[in-house]
């Protein structure tokens, strides 16, 4: 044989693996365009929204302008849903059928359906590197007999790997929904122009609004809402745009001038529910009693208010609980909010204790600490309630040592025994803490007296030990087994040292 | 010319068969059953590495290379490792003897290393010490006892075999002597219908005797032809792939190797992979490596390179799943067209 016949082999051996390298290239890549198809349907979902979103969009234009934009037919909402799409799916197909396809891989496609164990693809590879030797010859021969049939042999059909996309065409579907659903909104708004077209009557969304907030004409004959029922009365009785006047000619309000005109103008056309929660506002800004208030002449306000009027324990223990429900459901914090030019907080409590007023002594004292106060800042007092920090009891400041060491659970800082108090007297001498017997030895030991004496040591007999019959062992006379570990003690031990490695390798 | 190498590469093949099918007939007369183990060992042997057997006592890991030493008439010695042994009862030792015209002198006295087919019996009850002196013989093919080393003559095969039961008053192998095993291979009971065949064989009064088939010579010319075999590109970057699937933090290292392996293997893993891939496509009939090839010898080539951490131990991970997970996982770059 001449040198010339293997060359000449090796050339048709090349020219057959090209060949099947095409075919194989030409069908994986027609694989992946089928996958980045579906690649494309499935990851390109939301774009079946882009199409009713704007179609929804130019509805909701056409609403606001008032002129017939584009009034979109069934067909054109279909198309609209579908193009974007369709559209992102074939750019996807055509990006993934231009990814190349590795030559070992195409080849591969006929080796495994020629049954040649990758002889093809080896042969292709050894012939490529220019590897030369008795086994790459012995190779080549091998996959030469191989070759022919495969170029025989039908492109493998290969069914695309849609494994990826699982879980993305569920969102797809998910998609497409919302999708018909905004097209549906779309096209139900593309009518609703035509059925207030026909009346020449524009609607704006403000003007509803507009309409709810107007007070009710029903207010005089007593079918008000409940909450404008419990409102504060002046303010009731009056339109709202009077009592917003009323209300800042008589208080002085912490909101700026600008806000207060625009309130004053704009009063008209807030809820009854603003208004009322405008009044609680400046109720924040200068809170008052509820009770004074709702007497007052809703017109005038006099330069010195009357001294307060003195009332019995029981109007100060319950308020009326209608016009507690009044300021509650008003907005308004009488009672809550802190009171300017006072460090305490008021609480609506019927709470009564030591430091309470009950004697009519003490309500002379704090009348007289009132008047004072008012002459500063009359209407910042809302002084009505007790006023204290917390609600436990004043510390006892009997000369008890029952605490012992321990702090006084009682102390609240306001002074009295917080640690062991000094006595005097008798109660000095009255042992107030149980001391421990700290005495060792048996129990009782006023009766027991323990002596030593010096005694002989006596001979004394001791009892003999008949010999018996053995019996046998029950236990085990070996060395015992490990024990099995339970199943629980098992996990146990691995939990714990398995915390332990951790622990020591975070601390590295 | 072309044809003429091809036709030699046929032959040389050819050979390589007959010589594997003679020394695998010889060992099957008296060794029932374990082919898979046998065909381990003789790929071990073929491609010029050490083979490490685990299994229980009685199985048959000692008669296995007895009885192989007997086919390929080559020196066979039998170390049993305790935990008293010294270094110097395997390599040798200088021995003070006495010259013929009077007089002493030093001599060198060849332990049981110095052979060609060596059993190293229970190999982990030997201290680290005396399992160190195995390293360099394993590796370099040679001792060094003082200033003098001593070439180990070819073929060298070390055959060691562990008891997995047994594990108190044991030392286990250390991870550089581990890595010079080619294989481990993994003993286990017989079936049931080779049991009859067994007992009929060793309680008879019949003596089996295994004949040489094959020579040193022969042995070290299969080794040549074996590592003629080509690898393809693509075999050998799926090797290499395999290999690094089970190194934790590696590119192609799986979830599973990543939370339970502590150690993977290391480049003589992939040097293992191929050059028993090349045993196996010879025998398979063909003169190149396939990814089937280095797909059957991972398990053997990479167990005893993948060290569990505590957190695989106490989850009862084993190497073999490791491998398993990574051959499940990791795919050769043609698989794309077969999928």
């Amino acid at each position: 044989m001449d040198g010339s016949a293997p060359d000449t082999q090796h050339a048709a051996l090349r020219e057959a693996l090209d060949e099947l390298a095409a075919r194989g290239t030409r069908a994986l890549q027609r694989r992946a365009r089928q996958e980045g198809h579906h690649r494309g349907l499935a990851t390109g979902a939301w774009l079946l929204l882009v199409g009713p979103a704007a179609v929804l969009f130019i509805q909701l234009m056409q609403a606001l302008v008032g002129a017939p934009v584009w009034d979109p037919s069934a067909p054109w909402l279909i198309v609209a849903v579908l193009l974007p799409w369709a559209l992102g799916a074939i750019v996807s197909a055509s990006r993934a059928a231009q990814t190349p396809v590795p030559r070992a891989s195409a080849i591969a496609l006929f080796d495994g359906a020629a049954d040649a164990r990758e002889r093809l693809v080896a042969a292709d590879e050894l012939l490529r590197s220019g590897a030369q030797g008795a086994f790459v010859d012995a190779a080549l021969e091998d996959a030469r007999w191989f070759a022919k049939p495969a170029t025989r042999v039908d492109v493998p059909e290969l069914a695309p790997d849609l494994s990826r996309t699982g879980p993305e065409h569920r969102r797809m579907l998910g998609c497409a929904g919302a999708g018909v659903l905004i097209a549906l909104v779309a096209a139900i708004l593309g009518d609703a122009p035509s059925e207030s077209d026909a009346g020449d009557v524009f609607v704006v969304p403000g003007t509803q609004v507009a309409d709810v907030a107007q007070p009710p004409p029903e207010r005089g004959d007593g079918t008000s809402r409940p909450e404008e029922r419990d409102a504060p009365e002046p303010q009731d009785a009056l339109p709202p745009s009077e009592a917003g006047e009323a209300t800042a000619a008589t208080k002085p309000s912490a909101l700026p001038d600008e806000a207060k005109r625009k309130e004053g103008v704009g009063g008209s056309g807030r809820s009854s529910r603003a208004e009322t929660s405008r009044g609680g506002s400046e109720a924040r800004g200068a809170p008052t009693n509820q009770g004074q208030e709702s007497k007052k002449p809703a017109t005038k306000k006099p330069l010195k208010p009357e001294k307060k009027k003195k009332r019995s324990k029981k109007d100060f223990k319950k308020p009326p609980k209608a016009k507690q429900a009044a300021g509650e459901e008003s907005g308004s914090t009488t009672g809550r909010g802190s009171s300017r030019g006072s460090n305490k907080n008021p609480v609506t409590s019927d709470w009564t204790s030591k430091d309470q007023v009950t004697t009519d002594e003490d309500e002379e004292i704090e009348d007289d600490e009132d008047v004072e106060d008012e002459t500063s800042d009359s209407e910042a007092r809302g002084g009505v309630q007790p006023n204290l920090r917390d609600r436990k009891p004043p510390v006892s400041r009997d000369l008890g040592i029952g605490f012992g060491n321990q702090p006084n659970p009682n102390a609240n800082g306001r002074g009295g025994p917080s640690q062991q108090k000094k006595s005097r007297g008798t109660a000095s001498l009255v042992l107030g803490v149980p001391i421990p017997d700290r005495v060792k030895g048996q129990p009782n030991p006023g009766k027991t007296k323990v002596t030593q004496e010096r005694v002989e040591p006596r001979r004394e007999k001791a009892g003999t030990e008949q010999a018996r019959p053995r019996t046998p062992r029950s236990g085990p006379s070996t060395v015992l087994a490990q024990p099995e570990m339970t199943a629980w003690l098992r996990e146990l031990v691995r939990t714990y040292f398995l915390d332990l490695r951790n622990k020591e390798s975070n601390t590295r | 010319m072309s044809t003429q190498g091809a036709a030699e590469a046929r032959k040389a093949a050819d050979r390589f068969k007959q010589t594997y099918g003679g020394i695998q007939e010889q060992i099957a007369r008296v060794m029932v059953g374990q082919e898979g183990v046998v065909e381990g060992v003789l790929t071990a042997l073929f491609a010029g590495g050490h083979v490490l057997l685990e299994g229980v006592p009685g199985l048959g890991k000692t008669l296995l290379i007895s009885s192989l030493g007997r086919a390929v008439h080559l020196p066979f010695t039998r170390i049993q490792f305790t935990p008293d042994m010294m270094p110097a009862d395997i390599i040798g030792t200088q021995v003070l003897v006495e010259k013929e015209g009077g007089g002493h002198e030093v001599e060198f006295e060849e332990g049981p290393l110095v052979s060609n087919i060596i059993l190293a019996d229970e190999i982990n009850r030997a201290t680290p010490k005396t399992q160190s002196a195995l390293l360099q013989a394993m590796q370099e093919r040679e001792i060094s006892v003082g200033k003098r080393t001593i070439q180990l003559e070819e073929p060298y095969c070390v055959m060691a075999t562990q008891n997995p039961v047994e594990q108190e008053g044991t030392y286990p192998l250390p991870e550089a002597q581990l890595d010079r095993f080619l294989f481990k291979l993994l003993v286990g009971y017989p079936e049931e219908h080779e049991y009859r065949t067994i007992l009929d064989r060793t309680v008879g009064d019949d003596v089996i005797e295994v004949e040489a088939v094959s020579t040193g010579e022969a042995i070290l010319e299969m080794r040549h032809v074996v590592r003629q075999v080509p690898v393809p590109e693509h075999v050998q970057d799926y090797a290499i792939r395999l290999m690094m699937g089970t190194q934790p933090g590696s590119k192609y290292a799986t979830a599973m190797a990543n939370d339970n392996v502590a150690l993977g293997s290391s480049p003589r893993g992939a040097q293992a992979l191929l050059l028993a891939g090349k045993v196996q496509a010879l025998l398979a009939g063909r003169y190149t490596v396939n990814t089937d090839d280095i797909k059957k010898v991972a398990p053997p080539a990479l167990r005893h390179r993948v060290i569990i951490n505590f957190q695989g131990q106490s989850e009862g991970v084993t190497p073999d799943r490791i491998i398993e997970d990574v051959l499940a996982k990791v795919q050769p770059a043609t698989e794309v067209a077969s999928a």
